[in-house]
């Protein structure tokens, strides 16, 4: 039955019924349907630029900017404080500074102790902060002490390895002692 | 940021203050307590064995540890024991740390013990074969295309150091000796015992014992910076010896005729020299005079039954202007003094050696 209503209004909205046909006055939803099927025919109806969908909203945001520039371009408070006041608020400025850099301070200053404490004797194998990069051999001042390399003759050598063979078999002969 | 800037402008101001301090407080007392951990202690201790540091050498006379001392003597005569006079079989590998490369070596070490009477057989599992046999005290070693020789022995020495077969109550005077803890070497339980030397002037040893056998199973040598210089560690040990192959084996083979003795001690006529300064506990085992070339050479060799050292004297000084200087398993040490020309050649610090050699008179 609504379908069939629906159908009808519809129809006779778009003007293939005529009026004569139908009997509207029945029924109060039959009406507002009229109404709203007449709404939604305009809203089609209109240019795509005209239709409520479309907001341009530039020009409020524009406005709205304009207004916080004049805020912002309000002289600063900072001048109507007091002279004490003022003071006041610079030191505490300077102290956040100052606070900040002892902080970073006190890191590195924990840092190079540490790492003075771990260089004072520098044969440890397990370092835990390295203050040599990896990769870089580094030479003593001075460089290479060049009296510590062995630079011998091979008749040296062969003198050496045949005291080592003597020293060795020695060392094996004295087991029985 | 200006959360940060509100927090410190606001209520947190002094809460931030004092986290920083604690902050800097916490963190410098963590670097200082890095930096005493890791100071390096001249005695051969393990970073394993860190919490045995606090004490070293007086704590000998603590009655606590004298006590301790017996029962760790009681495991180091039941060790020798065992290593001596038992059957068994070693499957172990040797790693050196030398300077630039490590190099490893592995081995099988039979041992057989019959009426009072050893007899071992140590071979070498890769490379070049080699084999060392001990026969009624006489070491035999075996090698291709080397002549093979014999010499008189009580144990093979390329098995297991010297330490080994020392007198305890020798090596007691000069070495501390202390059980540290348990481990797990070859799949069976051991001891672990530190051997530290009362002077440091020589290397420390830990070596781990087999709860059962006390047989060793491994042996760390470390220097004076309580680096590991060498590694003896076994990886399968049994108890079960095939006897009568074994025996067969050692019976079939052709010992070699020529067989090196101690020399005889004669004092050189022209070089005559006498040192002044030795590491404590170290004594004079043999002195030798032989020829290199035409260079006459005067050696004596000492030992303090852990670690051995000999001094060679020689008087051809031509054209010996440089030195060699080594460290390591086996140091050398070279200088010449007084026209004399001084080697030194043993398994102690080259600190020593030069001690060794610098105190030496003509």
């Amino acid at each position: 039955m609504t379908k069939n209503v629906d159908e009808l209004v519809s129809r006779l909205k778009d003007g293939d019924l005529d009026l004569s046909e139908v009997d509207l006055t029945l029924d109060d939803s039959v009406q507002k349907k009229w109404q709203h099927y007449h709404l939604i025919s305009d809203v089609l109806k209109l240019p795509s630029d005209e239709s409520g969908f479309f907001i341009d909203v530039s020009q409020t945001v524009l406005q709205a900017i304009e207004k916080e520039q004049n805020k912002i371009a309000q002289p600063s408070k900072l001048s109507k404080f007091s002279f004490t006041q003022n003071i006041k608020m610079k030191l505490k400025q300077f102290g956040q500074q100052l606070q900040q850099v002892g902080m970073v301070a006190g890191i590195a200053v924990a840092f190079v102790t540490g790492i003075h404490f771990l260089d004072d004797d520098s044969k440890d194998d397990y370092l835990v902060i390295n203050p040599v990069p990896i990769g870089i051999k580094t030479v003593p001042v001075g460089g290479i002490q060049m009296e510590e390399m062995p630079e011998i003759t091979e008749l040296q050598y062969n003198e050496i390895r045949f005291l080592m063979q003597e020293y060795e078999l020695q060392k094996r002969l004295n087991t029985l002692n | 940021m200006k959360i940060v800037y509100y927090f410190i402008q606001k209520a947190q101001f002094r809460y931030f203050f004092i986290f920083t301090l604690c902050f800097l407080g916490l963190m410098l007392a963590t670097v200082t307590v890095y930096a005493n951990d890791n100071k390096p202690d001249s005695s051969f201790v393990h970073t394993v064995l860190k919490s045995e540091k606090q004490d070293e050498l007086t704590s000998e006379t603590a009655s606590s540890n004298t006590f301790e001392l017996k029962e760790v003597k009681e495991q180091f005569l039941q060790m020798q024991s065992t290593l001596m006079r038992s059957n068994y079989q070693l499957h172990f590998y040797i790693e050196d740390n030398l300077l630039s490369s490590n190099e490893s070596n592995s081995f099988l070490y039979e041992h057989h013990y019959f009426n009072g009477e050893e007899q071992a057989r140590l071979t070498s599992l890769e490379g070049v074969p080699k084999e060392i046999v001990l026969n009624k005290k006489v070491v035999s070693y075996f090698q291709s295309n080397v002549p093979s020789f014999s010499l008189s022995g009580r144990y093979i020495m390329e098995a297991f150091p010297e330490i080994f077969y020392a007198d305890f109550d020798k090596l007691v005077k000069y070495y501390q000796f202390k059980e540290v803890g348990k481990s797990r070497v070859a799949n069976r339980s051991t001891h672990l015992i530190q051997i530290i030397p009362k002077e440091k002037d020589r290397y420390g040893y830990l070596i781990w014992l087999d709860l059962k056998t006390n047989l060793p199973l491994r042996v760390d040598l470390f220097d004076l910076n309580s680096l590991m210089m060498q590694q003896i560690k076994v990886v399968h040990f049994s108890e079960q010896l095939n006897v009568e192959q074994f025996t067969n084996y050692i019976e079939n083979l052709q010992f070699p005729n020529e067989k090196l003795e101690e020399s005889s001690e004669i004092e050189s006529t022209s070089l005559k020299w006498k040192s002044n300064w030795l590491p404590k506990g170290f004594v004079l085992k043999s002195t030798s005079n032989f020829y290199y070339g035409a260079q006459e050479m005067n050696s004596k060799h000492y030992s303090d039954g852990a670690f051995s050292f000999s001094v060679t004297v020689s008087s051809d000084v031509k054209e010996k202007t440089q030195t060699m200087n080594i460290e390591g398993i086996t140091s050398v040490y070279t200088i010449t003094k007084d026209g004399k020309n001084i080697v030194v050649i043993g398994a102690l610090p080259l600190s020593t050696l030069k001690k060794i050699a610098d105190n030496l008179s003509f």
